[in-house]
C-alpha cells in the first residue's frame, strides 16, 4: 500500500508542477513572410463635391423631371497648407497635392432658403468610389430622395442600384445599367424605383469609373420647405456600429409639433437599421449621452434578413448623444433627427462611422456653430490630439469638443475612435463624419503567396 | 551387356551423415559396381575412395567431375546420393527395376522420406505449376503404399536419382549456370525434352534430410536464403525452357512482375519473402546472357510437351496451403515456446454489438446533429474546401512541385496523403468525405476508443462509458467546430493505433496475435495508422514514436515486427524532413501542424478543456477516478499510463509555446503567425485519463461501489453531451467552389492562366497567385510557409510586388508586361469592406477589363491574355518521391488487410484458440 500511496503522491505532485509551475518560453520558428517594401507613386488626389441643392423643375419648379442646381455651395478645406475657399454653383472636382485626409480635405455647405428647398446641407467632399451604401431617404408625400452621382473621370460609368425596403429588396426595371456619363453629374430620383416608400436603403455599385455619390433628402410640407440634407455613404455592414453626432435640441417643441400635425411625425428621432445579409439581425442600440445629464436610452430590435426598418428613439431629452449598436449579424445603420428654432424644422442624417486610430483631417463650415462628437468604443482609455491639443478619452465614452468655424483641423488618436462634426447654422443642422482616407502610396508592404 | 552402376556420394561438410549414407549404399541388396565419394567439404571427410573437389564447387561441377572418367553406355547407370540421404536397402534395386519398364526411361527418382518420421513422404517427384512455381506434389503424406506404382514425373530430385550415363552426357549433365534449386528441374526437363522419360519409383525409398532446401547447409550452397533460391530457380527455368519469345517477354516484364510479387507477398502477409523476390528479380534481370547460354542443349522438344505433367490447379492450391500451414505452424510453435500464449485472456468478452456499443454510436451521431452532412463542402475556421475533382487532390499528394505563386519546388505536406485517402472514399465528390467525417467523428472516436479500452477492461459498460467520455472530450468538440481536420483525424486514429500496436506487440489483455500473418496485419495497420497520425499531428507522432520505442524495448522479442511500423511515416516525412532540416535548418518546423492553422493561441490546459465553462466541470470526476487508479493492485500499469499522459501534456505545453509563420491564406483572416491548437495532443492526454479511470473501475469488486461509480460517470457525461449538442460551429456550408464559376470552368478546360487575388490589410497588401481554380485545402504547404521569406525576395517577386502596388494605388504605372509574362489572366478582389479602395483603384486601371461582381468579389480580366493562348502545359502528377511514398503506403495497406483464408485457418488451429480473433480484431 505504501508504494501505491507514494505513486499517488508522485502523480499529484507531477500534475501540480506541470499545471502550475512549468512554463515554456515562446519560440518563433521560422520567419514570417513579411513581404517586400516597394515604393509606389500615388495617383492624383481628387475630392469631388456635389455642389448646391438639386431641385426638380428648374428655378421655377415648372419643368418637372429636370433637375437643376440652385444657389451656391460654399466649399471650405485645405490642400497641404493652402486653404480652400470656393463658392460653387455646380459640382466641383478638386485636385490636390496630398492624398491623406489630414492634409487634403474639404466640406461643402449650403443653407438653402428657397421655395423648393430649405435647410442646411453640409457634406464632405469625397474621393471617388465604386461601391456605396446609403442608409437614408424618404419618398413619402412631400419627401424627395435623389441619388447624386458625380463622374469626374474621362470614361463613362455604369451604375447598378440595389434598393432595400421594409419587406425586402425592391424590384424594378432600370435598377442596373444606369449610365453615369464622364465629367457629368447624374441625378436619379429614387421615387422612380421606390415611389411613396418612406423607409429604404440603397446600395450603389459603379463599374467603369469611381464616382462621388450622395443622397439628397428634401422635405416640403404643403408648399413650405421643411428640411434638406446631403447624406454621404455609410460604411459597410458590421456587427458593431457607431453613430456619433446625435445632438438633440428643441425636442419638446418638435414633439408638440408632431402631436399637432401628423405631417411632422417624421421630425421624431429614429434609427434606421439594414440587415443586408442573409440572416436576421438582432441588435441592441445604446444611445449614450456625452455628459452626466443625458442618459440616453437602450432599444433592442430585430431586422429580417434583406430588409430595412426604422426604430424610434423616443424620450430623448435635449443633449449630445452617440449611438452604439451591437448586432449578431452585420448591419448598416444611420440616425435621423430634426432641429428647429422659430421657423420650420431642418433634418439631418447622422451616418455611422467606422472606429479607427485616426490620423485624419476635417474643416468646419465658415459661419457655423460646429462641435466635434468623438467616441472611444474600446475597453482601453486613450487620447486624441486636435490641432496640437491633446485630450484624454476614457474607455467606452464619448466627448463633445466645440470647434471654431472655418478652420481646418487635424485629428489623431492613440486608440480607435469614431468622430463626426455637428454643424449648426441658425438652428439648421447637418452632421458630417470625420473621414480618414488616404491613397495607397509611398512605401507599401506587399506580401505574395 | 550387363548393367553397370556407379554410386556417387556427394559429401559437403556433413561427416556423420555422409558415413551413414555410405553405409546405406554399401548395404544395398543390389550392390553398385563402383562407389565414388566426391568431397567438397571445408575439412576433408575421412571416407574412401574419395575425390576432392573445390569447396565452392556446384553440384553440377561435382557430379561432372565424378562422371568425367566413367564409361558412357546405355547400360551404365549413375546413382547420385547426397550426404544427407540414407537409401533404404532395396532402394537401388527398385530404381533399377523401374528402368526395366521401358527403354526410354533414362532417369528414375526415389520416394524421399522424412528423417523424423520414416513413414512420411517428403517428396515423390517434382513438377511445376502453370506459372512455373516449383511444386512437390506429394509431400507430408503418410506412405501407406498408395503411391507404389512407377509413374512418369515432370522432374525428380537429384538426391537418390538414377540416370543413364550416356543420357547424362547427352543432355550436358547438371548445368552449373542455373541456380541450385533449379538444377534437378532443369536436368529432368532436358532429359524430357530429348525425348526420354523421367519416372519415379515409389518403392525405392530414401530418407532425406533436405538440408539444402531448408537452408541448413553450412557454406551457402543456395547462394542466399531458400526463398531467394526458390524464386531464382523459377525465373531461371522460365528463361531457359520457355519458348524464345516467351522467355524474352518474361525477362522484359521481370521488373514489373517482381514489383507485383512484392505487393502480392504483402497482401499474403509474408513480408519475409519481399527481399527474396527483389533479389531474385535483380538476379534474373542481370543474368540473362548466362541463362540464354543454358538454352543451348535444352533439347529439341518444346516445353509445352511437358504440360500434361505439370501440376493441376488443385495440386498447386494444396501445395501452397501446405506450405503456408507449415510456416504458420512453425510460427505458432515458436510463439508457444516464447510463452506468448500464456498472456492471452482466459475470459470471453462481449463483442461490440453484444455490448450495446451501437446505442452509444447512435447517440453520438444524434449529438453531432449540427454537423449532419447537408452541405456539399465546408469553409471557415481552419477549413477550406478541397478541389472538386479527385485527380487534383491526387496530384498534390507526395508532389515535389507546388502550384503556389509562380510555382514552388518543395515537398507537399504528408497530410495530403490523408486528404487523398479521405477524398478517395467519395471520389465523385471529394469534399463530401470531409463533411461526412465531421458528422461521424464522435462516433468513430468512440469506436476506436472502445477497442483501445478493451486492452484494459473486459467489461462492456466500462468500455462504453470510457469511450463515450473520450468521444465527448471538449478538445474534439472545439476541433470539430473549427474544422481542424488534422486534429479530428488524430483523435480518431490515436486509440486505434494504441490498440493495433498493442496487438502487434502482444500487450494488454488480448495478448498477441496467434498467427504470423495476423501479426503482420497488425504491423501493417500500425504502420498506416502511425503515418496518418504523423501526417495529422507531428507532435503526437513524436510522442507515439517514443511510446513505440518503449514498447519495443520491453518486448524485445517482438522487435523484428515493431521495427517496421514507423516505415510509412518515415517515407512520407522524409522529403519534408530533408527540406526543413537540411535545406532550411529548421528542425522544430517539423512540429508545425498542417493546413492553414489556428488563429488563436490557447494554453495547453485550455486546449484540452476550458474549465471556465460549467459543462467541462464533470471532467473533474474522471480526473479523480484516474488518480484513484494509482491505488489499485496493478498500480504500476497506472503509473506507466500516467507517465505517458504527463509526457503528452508536457508536449502540448512545448508545442503550444512554438509560433510558426502563417500562410497568406491565414493572413487574410488577420493572422501573421500560427501556433499548435493542441487539440491533437489533447487526445493523447484524454485517452490516458479515460484509460486510467477505466483501469480503476475495472479493479473495483464491490457491486455497490461499482454501481455508484457507473452512475456518477454516466451523469458526468450529460453536461459534456449538452455542450457537444449546443456548441457553435464556425463552419459555414459552401458549394465547394472557391472562385467564380467563370474561372472554374476555364480551369476545368485546362489553362496555365493564373489568378491574382489581392486583399488590403491595415498597412499592407496581401496577394495570392493561384491556378484559376483557386486555393484549396490541399494547397496549404508547410515547406512553402517556412520558405516564403526566401522566395519573397526574388527578382520575379519584386516585379510582381511593384505591379500589385501600382495596381492598388491606381496611379496608372502598373506594367502590363509583368501580368502577361506571369500568365496572370484574372484579378480578383474579395468582397470585404477593407477592399473598397482597392476596387476603385483597379476599376481605373487600363490593363484590366471588368468581368463583373461575383460572389467571391470583384473580378477583372487582364487585357491581352486568354485561356486559348495559355493552354495547359500538363504537369506530370508523378515523381520518384511520390511513387516511393505511394508504394510504401500501398504496401502497408495491403499488409494491413487481413487475408480471409488465414482467418479461417486461425479458427481451425485448435490448440492455440482461446477466443475468436474475429471478436477482437477490427
Amino acid at each position: 500500500m505504501f508504494k501505491r500511496l507514494a505513486s499517488l503522491l508522485l502523480v499529484i505532485g507531477t500534475s501540480f508542477t506541470l499545471l502550475t509551475l512549468v512554463e515554456m518560453p515562446n519560440l518563433q520558428i521560422g520567419s514570417t513572410n513579411e513581404g517586400q517594401l516597394i515604393s509606389v507613386e500615388p495617383k492624383q488626389p481628387q475630392l469631388i463635391c456635389p455642389g448646391p441643392v438639386f431641385v426638380n423643375g428648374g428655378e421655377t419648379g415648372l419643368k418637372l423631371g429636370k433637375f437643376t442646381q440652385s444657389g451656391l455651395a460654399i466649399i471650405s478645406g485645405i490642400d497641404g497648407i493652402k486653404p480652400l475657399r470656393i463658392n460653387e454653383a455646380g459640382h466641383r472636382t478638386i485636385e490636390g497635392q496630398s492624398a491623406d485626409s489630414q492634409d487634403f480635405n474639404a466640406v461643402q455647405a449650403q443653407r438653402a432658403q428657397q421655395k423648393l428647398a430649405g435647410g442646411l446641407a453640409a457634406t464632405n467632399c469625397l474621393p471617388g468610389q465604386n461601391d456605396a451604401w446609403f442608409v437614408a431617404g424618404d419618398n413619402s408625400v412631400g419627401r424627395e430622395a435623389l441619388l447624386i452621382l458625380v463622374n469626374p473621370s474621362v470614361v463613362d460609368a455604369t451604375v447598378s442600384l440595389q434598393l432595400i425596403g421594409t419587406d425586402g429588396p425592391i424590384q424594378g426595371t432600370g435598377l442596373s445599367g444606369i449610365s453615369a456619363p464622364a465629367r457629368a453629374v447624374t441625378v436619379l430620383p429614387l421615387a422612380a424605383f421606390a415611389p411613396k416608400v418612406s423607409t429604404f436603403a440603397v446600395q450603389v455599385s459603379s463599374r467603369g469609373a469611381a464616382l462621388g455619390m450622395w443622397l439628397q433628402q428634401k422635405t416640403i410640407r404643403g408648399l413650405t420647405p421643411g428640411g434638406f440634407d446631403l447624406v454621404g455613404p455609410s460604411p459597410a455592414a458590421q456587427k458593431f456600429v457607431l453613430i456619433p453626432g446625435l445632438f438633440i435640441r428643441s425636442s419638446a417643441k418638435l414633439l408638440a409639433l408632431a402631436a399637432k400635425d401628423t405631417d411632422y411625425e417624421d421630425t421624431r428621432t429614429y434609427l434606421r437599421v439594414v440587415a443586408s445579409g442573409t440572416r436576421d439581425a438582432t441588435f441592441t442600440a445604446q444611445v449614450q449621452g456625452a455628459d452626466g445629464a443625458s442618459f440616453g436610452t437602450v432599444i433592442q430590435g430585430t431586422v429580417s434578413a434583406g430588409t430595412v426598418k426604422d426604430f424610434e428613439l423616443s424620450d430623448l431629452a435635449d443633449g449630445n448623444y452617440i449611438v452604439q449598436i451591437d448586432s449578431n449579424e452585420p448591419i448598416l445603420a444611420s440616425a435621423s433627427f430634426n432641429r428647429m428654432d422659430s421657423g420650420e424644422p431642418d433634418l439631418a442624417w447622422a451616418t455611422a462611422v467606422n472606429p479607427g486610430k485616426l490620423k485624419a483631417g476635417f474643416t468646419t463650415v465658415p459661419g457655423s456653430f460646429s462641435k466635434l462628437s468623438i467616441v472611444n468604443p474600446g475597453t482601453a482609455s486613450g487620447s486624441f490630439t486636435l490641432n496640437g491639443v491633446t485630450q484624454s478619452i476614457a474607455a467606452n465614452s464619448n466627448l463633445v469638443v466645440t470647434l471654431s468655424s472655418g478652420v481646418s483641423y487635424q485629428l489623431s488618436s492613440t486608440v480607435p475612435v469614431a468622430a463626426s462634426t455637428v454643424i449648426d447654422i441658425a438652428s439648421s443642422i447637418a452632421v458630417t463624419p470625420v473621414l480618414d482616407y488616404r491613397s495607397l502610396a509611398g512605401q507599401l508592404k506587399i506580401i505574395i503567396r | 551387356m550387363a548393367t553397370q552402376i556407379t554410386a556417387i556420394l556427394v559429401v559437403h561438410d556433413e561427416a556423420i551423415l555422409a558415413q551413414r549414407a555410405l553405409h546405406a549404399i554399401e548395404n544395398q541388396t543390389v550392390s553398385p559396381d563402383r562407389i565414388l565419394v566426391i568431397d567438397s567439404s571445408k575439412a576433408p571427410i575421412d571416407l574412401q575412395p574419395t575425390v576432392r573437389v573445390s569447396q565452392k564447387a556446384r553440384l553440377g561441377e561435382i557430379v561432372n567431375a565424378a562422371v568425367s572418367n566413367l564409361e558412357v553406355t546405355d547400360q551404365h547407370w549413375i546413382w547420385l546420393v547426397h550426404d544427407d540421404s540414407e537409401p533404404k536397402p532395396t532402394a537401388l534395386f527398385e530404381l533399377l527395376k523401374a528402368t526395366e519398364n521401358s527403354e526410354t526411361i533414362a532417369l528414375v527418382g526415389p520416394m524421399q522420406l522424412s528423417t523424423q518420421d520414416n513413414r512420411k513422404i517428403v517428396q515423390l517427384g517434382l513438377t511445376l505449376s502453370r506459372f512455373g512455381e516449383l511444386i512437390s506434389p506429394i509431400s507430408g503424406k503418410l506412405d501407406q503404399s498408395q503411391h507404389d506404382r512407377v509413374s512418369d514425373a515432370f522432374a525428380v530430385s537429384t538426391s537418390g536419382m538414377l540416370v543413364r550415363s550416356d543420357v547424362y552426357q547427352k543432355v550436358g549433365g547438371l548445368d552449373t549456370r542455373v541456380p541450385a534449386l533449379a538444377e534437378d528441374f532443369d536436368f529432368s526437363m532436358r532429359v524430357r525434352r530429348h525425348g526420354l522419360r523421367v519416372v519415379v519409383a515409389p518403392r525405392a525409398k530414401v530418407v532425406h534430410s533436405g538440408l539444402s532446401l531448408s537452408g541448413k547447409r553450412v557454406g551457402g550452397w543456395l547462394k542466399g536464403s531458400p526463398k531467394t533460391a526458390n524464386r531464382r530457380a523459377v525465373i531461371s527455368l522460365h528463361l531457359v525452357h520457355d519458348s524464345p519469345a516467351l522467355a524474352l517477354l518474361y525477362w522484359t516484364a521481370l521488373p514489373l512482375l517482381t514489383l507485383y510479387r512484392v505487393f502480392w507477398r504483402l497482401a499474403q502477409k509474408r513480408p519475409g519473402h519481399i527481399l527474396s523476390e527483389i533479389r531474385a528479380g535483380f538476379w534474373g534481370f542481370f543474368t540473362l546472357p548466362k541463362q540464354l547460354a543454358s538454352r543451348a542443349n535444352a533439347g529439341d522438344l518444346p516445353t509445352r510437351t511437358l504440360n500434361q505433367l505439370r501440376a493441376s490447379w488443385q495440386e498447386v492450391a494444396a501445395h501452397k496451403r501446405a506450405d503456408l500451414e507449415k510456416e504458420e505452424s512453425a510460427h505458432s510453435l515458436a510463439a508457444f515456446e516464447r510463452g506468448d500464449h500464456e498472456l492471452a485472456v482466459q475470459e470471453r468478452v462481449k463483442g461490440f454489438t453484444q455490448a450495446a456499443g451501437w446505442i452509444f454510436v447512435v447517440l453520438l451521431l444524434a449529438l453531432s446533429w449540427k454537423h449532419f452532412p447537408f452541405a456539399p463542402a465546408l469553409e471557415g475556421g481552419s477549413a477550406l474546401p478541397l478541389a472538386q475533382d479527385w485527380f487534383s487532390i491526387f496530384s498534390r499528394a507526395g508532389a515535389s512541385w507546388q502550384p503556389i505563386g509562380t510555382g514552388f519546388f518543395g515537398p507537399s505536406d504528408p497530410f495530403n496523403w490523408v486528404i487523398l485517402a479521405l477524398a478517395s472514399l467519395t471520389f465523385w465528390a471529394p469534399n463530401f468525405a470531409l463533411v461526412l467525417l465531421l458528422w461521424l467523428a464522435k462516433a468513430l472516436a468512440f469506436l476506436t476508443a472502445w477497442k483501445a479500452l478493451s486492452l484494459i477492461s473486459p467489461k462492456a459498460w466500462q468500455r462504453n462509458l470510457g469511450a463515450a467520455a473520450y468521444a465527448l472530450m471538449p478538445a474534439l468538440d472545439v476541433a470539430l467546430n473549427s474544422g481542424e481536420f488534422p486534429a479530428i483525424i488524430a483523435t480518431i486514429v490515436l486509440p486505434w493505433l494504441v490498440y493495433s500496436v498493442a496487438r502487434a506487440a502482444g500487450l494488454g489483455r488480448s495478448g498477441s496475435a496467434r498467427s504470423d500473418s495476423r501479426t503482420w496485419s497488425w504491423v501493417g495497420l500500425s504502420g498506416v495508422l502511425l503515418a496518418i497520425l504523423g501526417a495529422c499531428s507531428p507532435s503526437l507522432a513524436a510522442l507515439a514514436l517514443v511510446a513505440l520505442a518503449l514498447v519495443a524495448i520491453t518486448k524485445l522479442r517482438r522487435f523484428g515486427y515493431l521495427f517496421w511500423i514507423p516505415l510509412p511515416l518515415a517515407v512520407i516525412y522524409l522529403p519534408l524532413f530533408s527540406y526543413l532540416v537540411l535545406n532550411l535548418g529548421q528542425p522544430l518546423a517539423l512540429l508545425a501542424e498542417p493546413t492553414v492553422g489556428v488563429r488563436s493561441q490557447s494554453s495547453a490546459l485550455e486546449s484540452i478543456a476550458n474549465i471556465s465553462h460549467w459543462t467541462n466541470w464533470p471532467l473533474a470526476l474522471l480526473l479523480l477516478l484516474a488518480l484513484a487508479a494509482m491505488l489499485v493492485k496493478r498500480w504500476v500499469v497506472s503509473l506507466v499510463l500516467f507517465g505517458f499522459g504527463a509526457l503528452a501534456y508536457a508536449t502540448a505545453l512545448f508545442t503550444q509555446s512554438l509560433t510558426f509563420p502563417a500562410d497568406v491564406v491565414s493572413a487574410n483572416y488577420g493572422v501573421a503567425s500560427v501556433s499548435s491548437s493542441g487539440h491533437s495532443v489533447a487526445a493523447a492526454v484524454a485517452l490516458v485519463i479515460v484509460s486510467l479511470a477505466v483501469h480503476f473501475l475495472s479493479s473495483l469488486k464491490k457491486k455497490t461501489i461499482l454501481g455508484i461509480s457507473a452512475a456518477l460517470v454516466s451523469l458526468s457525461l450529460l453536461p459534456l453531451s449538452f455542450a457537444a449538442a449546443t456548441s457553435t460551429s464556425r463552419l459555414t456550408a459552401v458549394d465547394g467552389s472557391v472562385v467564380p464559376l467563370l474561372l472554374q470552368k476555364q480551369a476545368d478546360q485546362g489553362t496555365d492562366l493564373r489568378l491574382l487575388v489581392i486583399n488590403q490589410g491595415l498597412l499592407e497588401l496581401r496577394s495570392e497567385i493561384t491556378e484559376l481554380s483557386g486555393t484549396h485545402l490541399e494547397d496549404s504547404n508547410l515547406a512553402y510557409r517556412f520558405a516564403a521569406l526566401r522566395s519573397s525576395i526574388s527578382k520575379e517577386n519584386t516585379e510582381l510586388a511593384q505591379l500589385i502596388g501600382d495596381l492598388a494605388s491606381g496611379n496608372g504605372a502598373a506594367n502590363g508586361e509583368v501580368l502577361i509574362n506571369n500568365e496572370i489572366g484574372y484579378v480578383l478582389v474579395p468582397n470585404v469592406p477593407e477592399n473598397a479602395n482597392l476596387v476603385s483603384a483597379l476599376e481605373s486601371s487600363t490593363l484590366l477589363e471588368g468581368a463583373g461582381l461575383t460572389p467571391y468579389g470583384d473580378l477583372w480580366r487582364v487585357l491581352g491574355t486568354s485561356a486559348e493562348n495559355s493552354s495547359s502545359s500538363e504537369q506530370s502528377p508523378w515523381s520518384i518521391t511520390k511513387i516511393a511514398q505511394l508504394m510504401a503506403l500501398l504496401g502497408f495497406v495491403l499488409l494491413a488487410i487481413p487475408s480471409r483464408p488465414r482467418v479461417r485457418r486461425a479458427k481451425d488451429t485448435a490448440i492455440f484458440i482461446d477466443q475468436s480473433e474475429s471478436e477482437l480484431d477490427v
